[in-house]
């Protein structure tokens, strides 16, 4: 993969550098805004990608982009910028080949999302049930800002497409609360667990009043893959440090026990 | 009364003005001219015209009675003029209403000190009528003089017998008054060359004032009797005087279009300010903590800045809208929070009790409550302590809470100190007619509870 990124600023590049110097893979090559240098490098090379700051002293990013895209039509872009320009301010033309927008200063995650839509890796959140739950993006393991969220989210996944009510997520994560305190902790992990998903993007949750429901189309989760298949990593653990999670030991169990018989077979 | 309907009885007003007028001038084209001919013949034409005028004149003066009731934001001051004029026309010998006595009998002497009592008091409630609402240079005209004037010129009047000399008090009186009107003229001319309603309510004085001279040489014998000349005269003023009242009309109405795009105005210039008080002290506080995470070790600077900059985006990008909806208050405030437990040993333990987000608060209001318990409540060192922000509907109306179990604090201190809290409050009432409430109990808590209406939620969602 080849990118080009563009910036006036010195100090703009090296902070780039310093993020992307560990990714593997990855050809760059850096620019400061000579506009004909960059198209010709463009014209010659094949190029995926290329980020830009917006507002430079000869060039506009925006304008920039433009040329770029009549040298080559399958570049993608996206800008950097210190502004908070969003892609409506885009015109059409530039918007269709726009990934999105790094604000500075982004983070690492924010770049590696954006490298990871140049390589066309489709956006999945992968499910590891078995043990501990958790859930990554890649190889990037999610960060829930409560426990409780994160337990509510688990509970949704193991109840496997069906819908989850507000009464029965709070009878199996607060089992010994008072009924209303209860709600309210049920209203926060709620949110937060909105938050989380909408901040990575993954939106596999109908968020209804007092009900949960998912679209399982997002998300790789090896606990549904061992119910169909009967393959995966299962040693007898489920969520663990979930109290609910029994429940679903003996039907992992009996699974187990069936593959056992027929590799013995 | 609502603005529509105020403005609809202005222009109601405005065009049965116009009708009134436009048929007493049609009446003064085609009457003089018959009732001369008449007049030369007969009194019973003179008499028919004279009651002709005098239904009009009612009508005039019934129907500017009503809509300056109505209307104007002053009823004393905007009713006395026509009352006065009204009741000095009923009673003025041009008029041919009240059969007149005798010249020099009693009834006759009542008459004309009663006519000379209306016209001063006319006179005195134009100009203050006037005086209310015009004012050159922003300052009240004085009407003490004029009010001198004519308690001098009654008092004079009472103890004169011979008629030529009350006639002469009372020329000089006139005299006095026109000089008067003329100077505050001249003064408001060099102040407001476009003033427009000055000139019609000068000319009006004027008028009224030559009739009262034509009156007051009708008492003292220099003129005998009405005829048609008079009779037109007092048309012109009657033309001249509803053409004011319609001037003033539309100006007021003007003036209070532009009142309201004043107030707008005003509203939104004093939102940017309240606003604009929020952001240096946060700024520079979180400058602080940015700097004490680099202190511990780089990363956490890092982590700082970043949640920092992430915070100031927020900020700026919602800085123009005066309000935005719940879940974007909500994103800030989690941005903040996670800021602000960045640097913490303690970290704050915030609930999201988020049952309703469909509404909308002013930007950075919520966020100042939350602020405010994060700085003050200490919930960070207690156990078990929490900030909780609550949102449910309750009877068509949706509740917004933000409590905390920290140490509460003396509510009626709110004034002098809280800048913040005061601030965010004032935006409550000035973007959604709504008054948050505060109470807060040392050592159990604080409790702030905002009924947003719904409509005033859709309204502003809509918008």
């Amino acid at each position: 993969m080849r990118i080009i990124v563009v910036d006036d600023e010195i100090n703009a590049l090296h902070v780039f550098l310093n993020e992307i110097i560990e990714e593997q893979n990855i050809d760059y090559k850096f620019f400061r805004n000579n506009t004909a240098e960059i198209c010709r490098y463009v014209a010659h090379n094949t190029v995926d990608a290329a980020f830009l700051d917006i507002k430079m002293p000869e060039t506009n990013g925006i304008e920039l982009a433009e040329k770029l895209i009549q040298i080559l039509p399958s570049i993608k872009l996206v800008f950097m910028t210190g502004l908070s320009v969003t892609a409506a301010e885009l015109t059409p033309y530039v918007r269709s080949r726009t990934l999105g927008f790094l604000y500075k200063p982004y983070s690492s995650d924010e770049l590696v999302k954006y490298l990871s839509l140049i390589k066309e890796e489709k956006r999945v959140l992968t499910v590891k049930m078995f043990d501990t739950f958790d859930c990554f993006i890649g190889n990037k393991r999610v960060s829930f800002s409560s426990s409780k969220s994160k337990e509510l989210f688990a509970l949704l996944l193991s109840y496997n497409g069906r819908t989850l009510t507000m009464n029965d997520a709070i009878s199996q994560l607060w089992p010994d609360g008072d009924a209303e305190k209860s709600k309210i902790l049920y209203r926060d992990a709620v949110w937060r667990l909105r938050k989380v998903l909408n901040d990575i993007d993954i939106h596999c949750i109908e968020w209804g009043r007092g009900a949960l429901s998912l679209d399982k189309g997002m998300i790789e989760c090896d606990y549904w893959d061992y119910l169909i298949t009967g393959k995966g990593s299962y040693h007898g653990e489920f969520c663990k440090s979930y109290d609910w999670s029994v429940m679903y030991l003996a039907e992992l169990d009996s699974i187990r026990e069936r593959g056992a018989c027929m590799t013995a077979r | 009364m609502s603005k529509k309907s105020k403005r609809a009885t202005r222009v109601l007003s405005v065009l049965m003005n116009t009708l009134v007028v436009c048929a007493g001038s049609l009446l003064l084209c085609l009457l003089p001219k018959c009732g001369y001919t008449f007049m030369q013949e007969t009194d019973r034409a003179l008499e028919i015209f004279s009651l002709i005028t005098c239904i009009l004149l009612f009508i005039i003066f019934i129907v500017e009675f009503i809509f300056m009731l109505t209307i104007s934001s002053s009823k004393f001051h905007t009713v006395l003029p026509p009352l006065f004029l009204l009741i000095y026309l009923l009673i003025s010998p041009d008029m041919n209403v009240i059969r007149l006595p005798g010249a020099g009998s009693t009834a006759a002497l009542l008459l004309e000190s009663a006519e000379n009592l209306l016209f001063i008091g006319t006179e005195l409630s134009l100009l203050s009528f006037f005086c209310y609402t015009y004012r050159p240079h922003g300052k009240r005209i004085s009407l003490s003089p004029i009010l001198i004037a004519g308690a001098l010129c009654a008092a004079t009047y009472s103890s004169l017998s011979l008629s030529r000399f009350r006639s002469a008090v009372h020329l000089s009186f006139v005299i006095f008054l026109a000089a008067y009107f003329l100077s505050i003229q001249l003064r408001s001319y060099l102040a407001d060359t476009d003033d427009a309603i000055f000139i019609f309510s000068s000319a009006i004085l004027f008028s009224v004032a030559g009739m009262h001279t034509v009156n007051v040489l009708y008492y003292t014998g220099f003129i005998s009797g009405s005829n048609w000349a008079t009779s037109s005269y007092i048309w012109f003023c009657l033309l001249c005087f509803a053409t004011v009242y319609i001037s003033f009309v539309l100006k007021a109405d003007k003036i209070a279009s532009r009142a309201e795009e004043c107030c707008r105005q005003n509203e939104r210039l004093k939102m940017k300010i309240l606003t604009g008080q929020i952001k240096p002290h946060f700024i520079f506080n979180a400058l602080n903590i940015v700097k004490s995470g680099y202190h511990r070790n780089p990363n956490e600077g890092d982590r700082s800045l970043e949640l920092l900059s992430r915070y100031l985006r927020e900020i700026i990008s919602s800085a123009d809208a005066e309000i935005i909806p719940f879940e974007q208050e909500l994103n800030n405030i989690n941005e903040y929070v996670n800021f602000v437990n960045s640097s913490q040993t303690h970290s704050f333990n915030i609930i999201y009790n988020i049952d309703m987000t469909d509404f909308s608060v002013p930007v950075f209001s919520v966020q100042t409550f939350v602020e405010n318990a994060v700085k003050y409540s200490r919930v960070n060192e207690i156990d078990g302590g929490y900030i909780m922000i609550s949102s449910y509907a309750v009877d068509g109306t949706i509740e917004l809470k933000i409590s905390d179990n920290g140490v509460g604090f003396d509510t009626s201190r709110i004034a002098k100190d809280a800048h913040g809290i005061s601030n965010a409050c004032k935006r409550f009432n000035i973007l959604l007619g709504t008054e948050p409430t505060i109470s807060s109990i040392c050592g159990k808590g604080t409790e702030i509870t905002i009924i947003i209406r719904k409509e005033s939620a859709d309204e502003n969602n809509s918008s």
